[in-house]
């Protein structure tokens, strides 16, 4: 089937969780007559997009998808948001589980998000969910395997899928692809798009030790639909993708060589655990606009020195890259 | 690999007895000189144990301050390696929760923990149910007025009635930093506890209800009409009876319905 060809550039986005519910929707069209303070304004706000998880508007137990359905419902008239998957599992041995894609599909038709993505990995297998994002093995065998699925998938939807690389502490030895040429391979095959994860690549790159930054020279220019950027928590051996801290200065720069590299892509703020107030992310938010003005509007071109030295900025990718 | 990041001994205990996943780990894993493949594996393993914990100290965090950190995420454990989740809604990782905990030994210690966890069950329940618009007194029209005693009530979703055994509101309003006062509470009275929670401006309220009370609303909850709910009221005694228009303008008025059909 032909799938629509370009990605909406949405600006900056969100990933919108339980803890902001309430001020978001209080300072809504909708609810503003609510009497509920909030210090959330949306005239000011860098935000400009939210992202829902999926599955947290599937309902449990067989229900509706309760109150989360009635907050997007509400969100989507002022602002534009996407679907963000977690449990497709496009990497598992186990069949597809078409139960859960009927209910993807319904939301996707009631909603109509700008995207609809899911991660590049497995969540379990016989039937079980670890609720992990497992790590896959780059072969011939597992590209033409995820590869059917996808297009199964998108022929459901009706709509094109990005895939999102996912952060990883181990890798198999019979792989014969790597990560970056896999994806690579993965959008060419089935025309899905990529979620380019900068912290995820970044994480995945100290804990594997290759360039980050050839990571995203290999990934084919056009075929990224959204950039996720996130915290992550630093141990002595290794990086824990926790999403619990704020976007560091590595990330950062990374986040602008991407820009260089793929233009304007939707970029999106995650943050699920050890939650700041909303106004921290909103400053985060506002460093990346920074980074976007001064990378795509200001044409600036990345030399690895902004915020900093370029030789204090060389010496941090290398300690890191490294580590 | 599944195997080995769930076994709640970890994964080296797991590979000491089985001889045949170690030579897989070998075969197939790659390790380096910061990390073994044994540690790579943990770092999910753990991660594993790690996420489902925090969710369930997220739902229940009155059963974990009771029950004490570390007996906390036993528990937890323990019910992930026998209830592992199916769900790709990880909300629904704790169904089966309550009665594993009924069901655990520390339930011989701390009798009330089944009832403090289908407490906290159901403030979840609660609090993500399904939104309607509440009803209120000035929707019901001339004509209702008129066949009152026909009418049934629907209630909102998010209204959960709960009989439980022990003085768990008690609970309800111990501040979360006061474990040791959750845990001394483990002299909790066995005594009927009728409870109802219901979502109001998005935060789930709790009420203690008589026992008749909680009867005729539970009658209300399953569409009995009015009027017989009415009638069992004044059967209840000539006090319940006079009560049962204060219970109903209560509930009303506390969204507690949704709508109403005629008979």
């Amino acid at each position: 089937m032909k799938l629509e060809p370009a990605f909406p550039v949405l600006g900056l986005g969100l990933g919108l969780r339980t803890p902001f519910y309430s001020q978001v929707l209080a300072a809504s069209s909708q609810e503003a007559t609510r009497d509920s303070p909030t210090d959330f304004d949306p005239a000011t706000t860098p935000i400009q997009w939210f992202e829902f998880i999926s599955e947290n508007l599937m309902g449990t137990r067989g229900g509706r998808g309760g109150r989360p359905l009635r907050i997007i419902e509400t969100l989507r008239r002022d602002w534009p948001f996407a679907f963000h998957g977690v449990s497709l599992s496009i990497g598992s041995t186990d069949p597809l589980n078409l139960s859960y894609l009927h209910k993807l599909k319904d939301l996707v038709h009631r909603f109509e998000p700008a995207i609809v993505s899911d991660h590049l990995c497995w969540t379990g297998q016989a039937g079980l969910n670890l609720h992990d994002l497992l790590p896959i093995p780059y072969t011939d065998e597992a590209l033409a395997h995820i590869s059917s699925r996808i297009h199964y998938v998108q022929d459901l939807l009706g709509r094109r899928l990005l895939i999102e690389n996912v952060s990883s502490y181990l890798s198999f030895s019979h792989s014969t692809w790597q990560e970056c040429e896999f994806l690579a391979e993965l959008t060419r095959r089935t025309d899905c798009g990529l979620l380019l994860d900068i912290n995820n690549v970044f994480v995945s790159s100290v804990n594997h030790g290759f360039d980050p930054r050839e990571f995203l020279n290999r990934i084919p220019l056009g075929s990224v639909g959204q950039f996720h950027i996130a915290g992550h928590q630093r141990l002595p051996t290794h990086i824990v993708d926790t999403h619990d801290h704020p976007v560091c200065e590595d990330v950062w720069q990374l986040y602008g060589y991407a820009l260089q590299r793929f233009g304007p892509v939707s970029t999106l703020l995650e943050r699920d655990d050890n939650m700041p107030p909303l106004s921290e992310l909103e400053a985060e938010l506002r460093i990346a606009k920074g980074w976007q003005e001064r990378i795509i509007h200001g044409q600036q071109t990345y030399n690895g020195s902004i915020g900093r030295t370029k030789s204090q900025a060389a010496a941090g990718f290398h300690a890191e890259t490294s580590a | 690999m599944q195997k080995l990041l769930l076994d709640d001994d970890g994964i080296q205990a797991f590979l000491d007895k089985d001889p045949e996943q170690t030579n897989w780990v070998g075969r197939c894993i790659d390790e380096s000189e910061i990390l073994s493949r044994e540690q790579r594996l943990e770092i999910y393993a753990q991660g594993y144990f790690l996420r489902l914990e925090e969710c369930f100290r997220a739902d229940y965090p009155r059963l974990a301050s009771a029950v004490g950190e570390s007996r906390f995420r036993v528990l937890v454990m323990s019910f992930m390696a026998q209830s592992p989740s199916i769900s790709p809604t990880l909300s629904d990782a704790n169904e089966g929760f309550e009665d594993f905990c009924r069901q655990h030994p520390y339930a011989q210690e701390l009798p009330y923990i089944g009832d403090l966890c289908a407490l906290e069950s159901a403030v979840c329940v609660s609090f993500w149910a399904d939104d309607e618009p509440c009803l209120a007194a000035i929707d019901l029209r001339a004509e209702d007025m008129e066949q009152l005693e026909s009418l049934r009530f629907v209630c909102h979703p998010s209204l959960v009635l709960l009989d439980l055994s022990w003085s768990i509101d008690e609970l309800w309003n111990t501040s979360l930093d006061d474990a040791g006062g959750m845990q001394a509470r483990a002299g909790l009275s066995e005594r009927p506890t009728p409870l109802m929670l219901w979502r109001s401006h998005d935060i789930v309220q709790m009420e203690v209800l008589s026992p008749n009370a909680f009867a005729t609303l539970r009658a209300l909850s399953f569409g009995t009409p009015l009027g017989l709910v009415a009638e069992r009221a004044q059967a209840f005694g000539a006090k319940e009876g006079e009560a049962f228009g204060t219970w109903f303008a209560t509930w009303l008025s506390s969204g507690v319905f949704t709508a109403i059909c005629l008979s």
